[in-house]
């Protein structure tokens, strides 16, 4: 058996003899109910986020986690994948801040001039004239970071789908778009 | 565009040992490997290909952009195993985002809060 499910194999079984159920909806996510209420645990491959209505629980859950495998217990969740997280007694915020800086930063885009547009009005974007992008790697791999962006701006959904749609053969006005959408993006952060 | 590197990550274990930071993480991974005795060494049965393995070298950063660490990680090269023959199940325990958010949501309107654990070594476990 390959490694990660092994490992899922392992701590499935620990949840499921300590009275968890493994939910239907996804295999990662386990739930515990008892007279004393309800633990929530959402597997990661190595990162779990742990939430329930009884603060009390949550130690012996830790104590017992730390004991049968090497955990580490990082607290409230602050960090997770690439996904900042603020918690105060009303409200959580999700914050993307840091990823979308490194992704600017990774691009050379870091010193790009802000625009408060995300895609310029009446643009025809077509996909056989112009020039061929020549590094479509490049292209592809900054529409995957711009996709994982929506997590916390559902607007630039639409633009995405727009330049999405020319993965296979990227033209120079294709990347002038995304480009665009960088620079909305430090516009926003 | 250009990509940027900021600090050199070696691509191979030649490159690695010269510089004795990553000399002192792969020493570290190795540590723990013996520690939690990952392999025993046998004899290649007849007809049976070892699979290869290899160093891989990342910095790690922190949340805010700060490097936190060197981290090694000895790999096997999986990729010269056939499915069906040398594997047949491949799954990870990867949650959905809608999943993530569900909880995320739930713990607002709950006013319930969220906590964080980290396995060490996960790939390690098993039997």
């Amino acid at each position: 058996m390959q490694a990660p499910g092994a490992w899922l194999d392992k701590i499935g079984q620990y949840f499921v003899t300590s009275g968890f159920q493994t939910s239907n909806v996804d295999f990662s996510l386990y739930v515990k109910r008892t007279n004393h209420g309800i633990v929530v645990i959402v597997i990661y491959v190595d990162d779990l986020i742990i939430t329930r209505n009884n603060d009390a629980n949550i130690f012996n859950l830790n104590k017992l986690l730390k004991q049968k495998f090497e955990m580490k217990d990082l607290g409230e969740l602050h960090y997770f994948l690439g996904i900042e997280v603020i918690q105060s007694h009303k409200e959580i915020w999700l914050l993307q801040r840091q990823y979308a800086l490194n992704k600017l930063f990774e691009y050379g885009m870091t010193s790009c001039k802000p625009i408060l547009i995300v895609l310029e009005q009446n643009v025809k974007l077509n996909a056989d004239e112009g020039d061929v992008v020549e590094d479509t790697i490049m292209y592809r791999h900054i529409l995957g970071s711009l996709i994982y962006m929506t997590i916390k701006r559902p607007d630039l959904s639409y633009v995405i789908t727009v330049v999405n749609q020319f993965m296979q053969t990227p033209r120079k006005a294709h990347l002038d778009a995304v480009r665009c959408i960088l620079r909305y993006i430090k516009h926003i952060l | 565009m250009v990509r940027i590197i900021q600090e050199v990550e070696p691509t191979c274990f030649e490159q690695a040992v010269i510089n004795p930071k990553w000399d002192n993480a792969m020493d570290e991974k190795m540590a723990t490997l013996d520690a939690n005795a990952t392999w025993k060494l046998v004899v290649l049965l007849k007809d049976k290909k070892a699979i290869g393995c290899k160093w891989v070298c990342k910095v790690k950063h922190n949340a805010d952009g700060s490097m936190s660490k060197y981290k090694a990680r000895l790999v096997a090269k999986g990729y010269a195993q056939i499915h069906g023959i040398d594997y047949e199940k491949t799954y990870s325990p990867v949650a959905k985002m809608t999943i993530i958010r569900v909880i995320i949501a739930m713990a607002t309107t709950k006013g319930w809060s969220l906590h964080q654990m980290d396995v060490n070594n996960v790939f390690l476990h098993g039997d």
